[in-house]
């Protein structure tokens, strides 16, 4: 990287840090540091609640999705403007009005401590382990793009975040989130513009459409009606809705960002500005990957992105296999060029196809040579474009934007994770009326040790490519059925706590052997689980009424 | 005893009565169109370049 981009990476860090903290007010109170005193304007607020869901790994990954299979992804979010409008008419009053400081705190008052805690604990434990996959998989990437050792990487992304967060408390995590956000907008769309002038002389938007259309990645719907498939409109529509509901809702990462905000109202409008703004974000996102496909059709692209076994395979029992790959690759690329340029649609698509061809049997070899049978290169497309195609400057931009979008998401987990021991466990069970000074100092250590442990996460899951994808489902087992208790909680005064909590139970269980033994895919597991929890818990609480009488 | 539900939460709290507490409340509506029209425009999209 050129020396004016490591500036730009080095001031971008020193920025967010002192002026994070700088912005901080009241933090010597307890309310100050966790819910920045309920005094957030909601642009703030949505802003934060937006980067704390935009990862680094959805910055790469979804550009790679796009640059692979097109816009279908964007069926994911499918469900999420509904799914803030029923939480802006439910949850966020209820909490706000509440005054809680954690979404589990409320669930003792209407129900009881064991459900409080149960859920609280399930929390904890999903989100410790996330958070070091949040560190982890960028810290894969970036290591690879700039030929760093992970532990560096890991500390990178993390001494800072775990700094800002302890001290600064929530007002740091937001002020640096609206950073973040506006860096990582700024970087995607000058991308996008260098994507366009550097498309060749003649070749325009409807161009650039034709030639991606005729691939199929403009194809984002997908209404089939099957439950095994992972992204299609009703996929997104349904089990995309309770999945965005529990997320947002239940989720105390993300709600205790909407209770930094003034009022209801001012929470509701942070939740209704991704409801706004995520389908169309995303789409930005996902095009600039089909863009960055358009792009390579006219430059020649890497056979395989992700570069990092190539002295592996070179030093292998197939190195001359892979290399006689490469020079078949290299001829279907010239020929995918030259149809593209002739507009030549058949030909295009026929060299397209033996471009995909040769790219799958590259990966053969590299899976077997290296013995990762998970290898794939999805997320090292938009990094080496980045690398490797963009002006001195631009580069340290965007590397700034992954740095932005993995330190503003793990610093909302840090955050919440912190909140939700020191609430509702330190001062629920151990310490009860101890001064706000007691319970900061305990909730900055609390900080600093998850933000250890996230790291020992992270460098044990960089090394592991299975152990991200076993985090990611562990953490969907529960979602579906933490929302089913605060759908009994809020929805009907018939649920009793026993009901909530054996519901609870009962949700997670049928969750497990839904996920273990069917083939029914990630998404409706949240619909599963919150049904469950709903039936079993009116279930119980209308035999115990009976029993009763 | 505290609150026990979101009727008795909301008499327990003082309660400004908001536009926003209406379900049928412009911002929302606003945003089920918007999707609505992406939604389309997807669908019309992949029609039209494929």
């Amino acid at each position: 990287m050129h020396p004016i981009d490591w500036l730009i990476v080095v001031v971008y860090f020193v920025w967010v840090v002192t002026d994070g903290l700088r912005r901080t007010k009241n933090r010597d109170r307890i309310e100050g540091y966790f819910l920045a005193s309920r005094s957030l304007p909601w642009w703030v607020a949505g802003l934060s609640v937006m980067a704390t869901q935009l990862s680094a790994i959805t910055l790469v990954g979804t550009t790679g999705q796009g640059y692979a299979t097109g816009l279908r992804f964007i069926q994911f979010y499918f469900g999420l403007p509904l799914a803030m409008i029923l939480l802006s008419l439910t949850l966020v009053p209820f909490f706000h009005r509440a005054k809680v400081y954690t979404a589990y705190e409320y669930l003792e008052r209407r129900f009881d401590a064991r459900t409080r805690s149960l859920t609280s604990f399930l929390f904890l434990m999903s989100r410790a382990f996330s958070l070091g996959v949040v560190i982890a998989a960028p810290a894969v990437v970036i290591s690879a793009m700039l030929g760093w050792g992970i532990p560096m990487t890991v500390a990178l992304l993390s001494v800072p975040m775990v700094f800002y967060t302890a001290f600064g408390g929530v007002q740091a995590v937001a002020w640096t989130d609206v950073k973040q956000m506006v860096l990582i907008v700024f970087g995607v769309v000058a991308a996008v513009v260098v994507l366009f002038v550097a498309l060749p002389e003649g070749f325009g938007l409807r161009q650039v459409l034709a030639l991606a259309g005729s691939t199929g990645r403009l194809e984002a719907l997908d209404f089939r009606f099957d439950v095994r498939e992972t992204y299609t409109f009703w996929s997104g529509m349904i089990g995309g809705l309770f999945l965005m509901l529990s997320y947002f809702g239940c989720d105390q990462s993300q709600v205790q960002r909407y209770l930094t905000a003034k009022s209801v109202d001012e929470a509701r409008r942070s939740l209704l500005m991704s409801a706004y703004v995520k389908i169309p974000l995303q789409l930005l996102i996902l095009g600039t990957g089909v863009l960055v496909f358009v792009f390579y059709v006219f430059v020649t692209p890497p056979m395989l992105f992700n570069r990092v076994h190539d002295r592996q395979v070179a030093a292998g029992p197939r190195a001359a296999e892979y290399a006689a790959l490469q020079r078949e690759f290299d001829d279907a690329i010239g020929e995918r060029r030259e149809a593209a340029r002739l507009g030549n649609r058949n030909v295009f698509l026929a060299a397209d196809s033996r471009v995909r061809d040769i790219r799958s049997r590259a990966t053969d070899i590299v899976k077997a040579a290296t013995g990762d049978d998970r290898y794939t290169d999805v997320n090292y497309v938009f990094p080496t474009f980045i690398t490797t195609q963009l002006p001195v400057g631009l580069v340290g931009l965007m590397i700034a934007a992954i740095f932005a979008a993995a330190m503003s998401t793990a610093a909302g987990e840090l955050s919440a994770l912190s909140s939700a021991t020191v609430i509702d466990f330190y001062r629920r069970h151990l310490v009860q009326n101890a001064t706000d000074r007691h319970y900061l100092s305990v909730s900055k250590v609390a900080t600093a040790a998850w933000g250890v442990f996230a790291c020992i996460v992270a460098l044990y899951a960089a090394d592991q490519g299975s152990l991200i994808e076993v985090v990611n489902r562990y953490g969907s087992l529960f979602y579906g059925s933490i929302l089913g208790v605060f759908l009994l909680a809020v929805l009907t005064r018939r649920a009793t706590a026993t009901g909530a909590f054996w519901g609870l139970i009962s949700g997670m269980a049928v969750v497990v052997l839904v996920a273990f033994w069917t083939p029914v895919a990630f998404l409706w597991h949240n619909l599963i689980g919150a049904v469950t929890v709903v039936v079993i818990g009116l279930s119980i609480a209308a035999f115990s009424k009976t029993g009763g009488s | 005893m505290g609150p026990r539900g979101l009727g008795d939460v909301a008499e327990a709290e003082h309660r400004e009565v908001s536009a926003l507490d209406h379900p049928l409340n412009s911002s929302y509506v606003r945003v089920l169109i918007i999707e609505v029209v992406l939604v389309v425009l997807l669908f019309l999209l992949g029609r039209m370049f494929r």
